[in-house]
């Protein structure tokens, strides 16, 4: 079988090879190397430069940064994850409903508008902080949703509504195909490059919340994520002491996951839509 | 200079000679020469026409003539004089751009393209598209005075006056196109260069916006340079025409020669093809397609749809002949004994 | 089959909103009827600017949009009421052939995937060895072969083939009753003659009617057999082709045949000036006939009522110069 031509695409091995590489140091790295629970304190002596013995140095809460971030861009990339798909997930299925139906297509979009124009940080961080006891990675990333669906929605919306006009649809109707089969022969080739689009920014934009709202203090602090590593070194007064590795370390690998997915997708898409 | 040319009522005023262009495709190595050495020229006070169709390369000469030459759009040669009055004839190719931009466009030569929304500015009401260009051109004009200028051209190409305060998108196809052909003609240019003027048009107000062009044309003795691949048109406003075909001008010359007794096998074939008024006969179009311009056929371009086709055609491109003072064609059949 | 009428549209009017919540309505087609007999199959040509409503009627009677009120009859059934069988039954009977012959396919599938899905949908042909020989009939018909389309996208073909290609799609299933919204208007002017002899072919060999939606007069005289004219929703001119051409009787009509640029340099001479329009929601709402404002002829009444329906030595005409 030939390899498709994007494989021969340098700025499309790159970014791919950089996030493979985050993705054993997040699911291989601690099955193999971690000996000891990275998330309890006072294990490893405090406040440690990066050296022979501990790479990324370790933190004030005596952790072990080079085992820390693993699990917590793990979290992290879960929570993003999640966030994901359930928004997209809401948004394609809304969306095509009620471009296919034309009722209460204006209703909706003022609906979706409102949700849109709603501050999503304060009602996170009260969700967030008011079910921290029940947490788990997955649920941060449902509540997230909550705000996630607005906008992809709007976006979808706009796209399959003029879509629906265009003359190629006519031209599947007339040729006796049912709706369904519209909807995937003919809508979907063209709102992939959205969702995929929309699945990478939504990632992020969920990541970037929780991280957030971490920072506030709303969620169980106990837990590692990129968003809690950073609310402890700012606790610890990090940025003062000049514990540099506790702060840039998890940011960096944060930064060059974000870069290197977002990368990725405009590659993706750029491919997809090569002959339109 | 004016013996090389084709002698024309008036004294010249735009004169392409030699022009050479077309499509570079990076990468690829490929040439889409769409503009094979074509030479016109345009007097004062007439109406010149410029007709083909698709892929003939009359609206890469359009652009060429009016200066946008930018990649992948190359000129290989030739030259473009226009008269700018005082100072002579300037080449649009290689004249200084200030020049070009703030004493040419809109003032001696201006254009009206084919699609009106590349030129309005969604973001600007209809009324601030006409103070900004007066200003741009350093003309001072009170408000008043452009205000009675738009009254007097939105009336006369059945504008309402109240589109002056509307943004482009509030506003029918047709109305923006009138709205562009007002602006273009603001400064009362000496040449104006239509593009398709009316292909987007309902045929009612085709008809009005080329009977206010011609009335213009009239009025201000300006010349005109229709480019249209609808004869019709052609047949309503041209004094004079130039058939293009495939990067060539095949045939040019007096209007009503060329429609009454064509000479080329092209022209003659096209303007068969044409469905007149109250005309049922089945009629036959013309076989084939025109040739890719990145590999045209050797000799004359259009030996391979040509019923007339004989061997010399096939091998070598026929030159322009001249037939009496006023008329030009690059034909075989009428070039013998210059081989 | 209802006494050999084909189509009927009996009254049909259709409304749209606008302003800023879409609540305010203006009639894009008014009360309009008119009726295609089907022995002989008959070439039906409508001739509207922008502005005129042919879009919208074209699409009530694909069934693509609902009428507010009146109702369309296509032998003898309401297409409005048809059931689940009657509708697909329906769109093997009607099809039709669009104007941008790029945009009527998805540039993203193969072109031959939409002649498959016609005889799958539409004639139950589900396997490919089967479809073959209908479709490669189809494509001959209006001058290509299968070989030649097989497995290429819309790019590798001209603009003139693309639009044989939707042509030789609508004809699958052997239709009744063709519609054809400007099908020629984005051609070369050389290539929209064989197109056209092709619509004749498909009057005369396959025996379909055809409702030919142009603004190009020239091209409908030399197509149509009848001949019906539409201005802002309303019907105000029909009958036959040879009758309406050489004797217009609706001002518009006449303003129309004035605007023919014909590739005639003598011409030039015989037309006469226009007034043109504007393309506003007030023209739509004006009372009385909608023409008035710029009609040469108009009268007082013209201005408020609107003009009954005047049947004249074979053609219908809505026009207050014609009442009694």
């Amino acid at each position: 079988m030939k390899l498709p031509s994007i494989f021969k695409d340098r700025s499309f091995l790159i970014p791919l090879s950089i996030l493979l590489g985050i993705v054993v140091y997040i699911i291989v790295y601690p099955a193999l190397f971690i000996r000891v629970d990275p998330t309890r304190w006072y294990v490893v002596p405090k406040g440690l430069p990066p050296s022979q013995d501990y790479p990324f140095g370790t933190t004030l809460t005596g952790q072990n940064i080079a085992d820390l971030v693993p699990i917590a861009l793990r979290n992290s990339i879960v929570i993003g994850g999640t966030t994901a798909l359930t928004s997209i997930a809401i948004a394609v299925v809304l969306s095509m409903l009620v471009v296919l139906v034309r009722k209460g297509v204006t209703a909706t979009m003022t609906f979706i508008d409102t949700m849109c124009t709603i501050p999503p940080l304060p009602v996170l961080i009260v969700l967030l902080y008011g079910w921290r006891d029940y947490i788990t990675m997955p649920l941060i990333g449902l509540i997230l949703s909550i705000f996630g669906w607005a906008w992809p929605s709007r976006a979808l919306i706009s796209i399959l509504s003029s879509l629906r006009e265009r003359t190629f649809i006519h031209t599947s109707y007339l040729s006796g195909l049912p709706t369904y089969l519209i909807m995937v022969k003919d809508f979907i080739p063209y709102i992939l490059r959205y969702i995929l689009i929309g699945f990478v920014n939504l990632s992020l934009w969920g990541i970037g919340m929780e991280t957030t709202v971490a920072m506030f203090g709303a969620m169980r602090m106990d837990i590692p994520t990129i968003g809690t590593t950073l609310y402890w070194s700012m606790h610890f007064q990090a940025f003062i002491l000049g514990l540099w590795w506790w702060y840039m370390i998890p940011t960096l690998f944060l930064i060059v996951f974000i870069l290197s997915l977002y990368a990725l997708g405009v590659k993706l898409d750029e491919y997809l839509t090569a002959g339109v | 200079m004016a013996s090389q040319y084709i002698h024309v009522t008036g004294s010249p005023i735009l004169v392409a000679e030699d022009v050479d262009g077309g499509y570079t495709v990076p990468n690829r190595g490929i040439f889409i020469h769409a503009v094979d050495g074509v030479s016109l020229t345009l007097g004062s006070n007439e109406v010149l026409g410029i007709a083909g169709e698709s892929g003939c390369g009359k609206s890469t000469l359009a652009k060429i003539i009016y200066g946008a030459v930018e990649p992948p759009l190359i000129v290989r040669r030739g030259k473009v004089l226009i008269d700018a009055g005082d100072r002579g004839f300037i080449d649009m190719l290689t004249g200084d751009r200030e020049v070009v931009r703030k004493e040419i466009m809109w003032k001696t030569l201006s254009y009206i393209p084919q699609n009106s929304m590349n030129v309005l500015n969604p973001m600007k009401r209809v009324r601030d598209h006409f103070i900004e260009t007066f200003k741009f051109h350093g003309i001072e004009i009170s408000k008043k005075d452009v205000v009675s200028y738009i009254r007097e051209v939105f009336n006369s190409v059945g504008l309402p006056i109240d589109a002056i305060n509307a943004y482009p998108h509030q506003l029918s196809g047709g109305m923006r196109q009138r709205i562009v052909i007002a602006l273009a003609l603001m400064l009362k240019p000496r040449v104006v260069l239509a593009d398709e003027p009316t292909t987007a048009v309902d045929v009612v107000t085709q008809l009005g916006i080329l009977s206010f062009l011609k009335e213009w044309q009239r009025e201000t003795r300006c010349s005109i340079v229709v480019i249209s691949h609808d004869m019709g048109v052609h047949a309503y406003m041209d004094d004079r025409i130039a058939i293009m075909y495939a990067g060539n001008i095949v045939e040019y010359g007096d209007a009503e020669k060329v429609f009454t007794e064509p000479l080329h096998p092209y022209t003659r074939l096209l303007i068969e093809s044409l469905i007149k008024k109250g005309e049922r006969t089945i009629k036959k179009g013309i076989l084939g397609s025109p040739p890719n311009l990145a590999n045209p056929p050797p000799g004359c371009r259009f030996h391979p749809r040509c019923p007339y086709a004989m061997d010399v055609c096939r091998r070598e491109q026929p030159p322009e002949t001249r037939i009496g003072d006023n008329y030009r064609v690059r034909c075989w059949l009428y070039s013998y004994g210059k081989r | 089959m209802d006494g050999g009428i084909l189509l009927k549209v009996d009254n049909v009017t259709k409304q749209f909103g606008y302003g800023l919540l879409g609540l305010r309505k203006f009639k894009a087609l008014s009360s309009v009827s008119f009726e295609l007999t089907s022995e002989p199959p008959k070439i039906l040509v409508i001739i509207g600017e922008t502005g005129s409503g042919k879009s919208t009627l074209l699409k009530l009677i694909l069934r693509m949009l609902v009428p507010d009120g009146g109702t369309i009859i296509y032998r003898g059934r309401d297409i409005f009421r048809l059931d689940r069988e009657g509708v697909k039954w329906y769109r093997r009977e009607v099809q039709a052939v669009f104007q941008d012959p790029y945009e009527s396919f998805n540039p993203i599938r193969r072109i031959d995937t939409y002649l498959y899905d016609s005889a799958k949908f539409l004639l139950n042909i589900g396997r490919r060895e089967e479809a073959v020989s209908i479709i490669d009939e189809a494509l001959r018909f209006v001058g290509l072969d299968l070989e030649r389309i097989k497995g290429k996208s819309i790019k590798e073909f001209s603009g003139g083939e693309l639009q044989r290609i939707s042509i030789a799609r609508a004809i699958l299933s052997k239709p009744h009753l063709l519609l054809a919204d400007e099908p020629v208007s984005m051609l070369d002017a050389s290539l929209r003659v064989s197109v056209l002899n092709t619509f004749r072919e498909i009057r005369d060999k396959l025996g379909s009617s055809i409702i030919y939606v142009t603004h190009d007069l020239a091209t409908a005289y030399y197509i149509g057999d009848d001949i019906a004219v539409l201005y802002r929703g309303v019907l105000v001119e029909r009958g036959p082709m040879d009758v309406v051409y050489s004797e217009p009787l609706h001002p518009y009509t006449k303003m129309l045949l004035n605007s023919i640029l014909e590739p005639d340099i003598g011409a030039r001479k015989r037309i006469k000036p226009v007034k043109l329009s504007s393309i506003e929601i007030s023209e739509f709402l004006a009372p009385g006939c909608k023409f008035a404002n710029r009609c040469p002829y108009a009268k007082p009444e013209c201005g408020s009522r609107e003009p009954p329906a005047i049947d004249i030595d074979k053609r219908t005409v809505l026009c207050w110069l014609y009442a009694k």
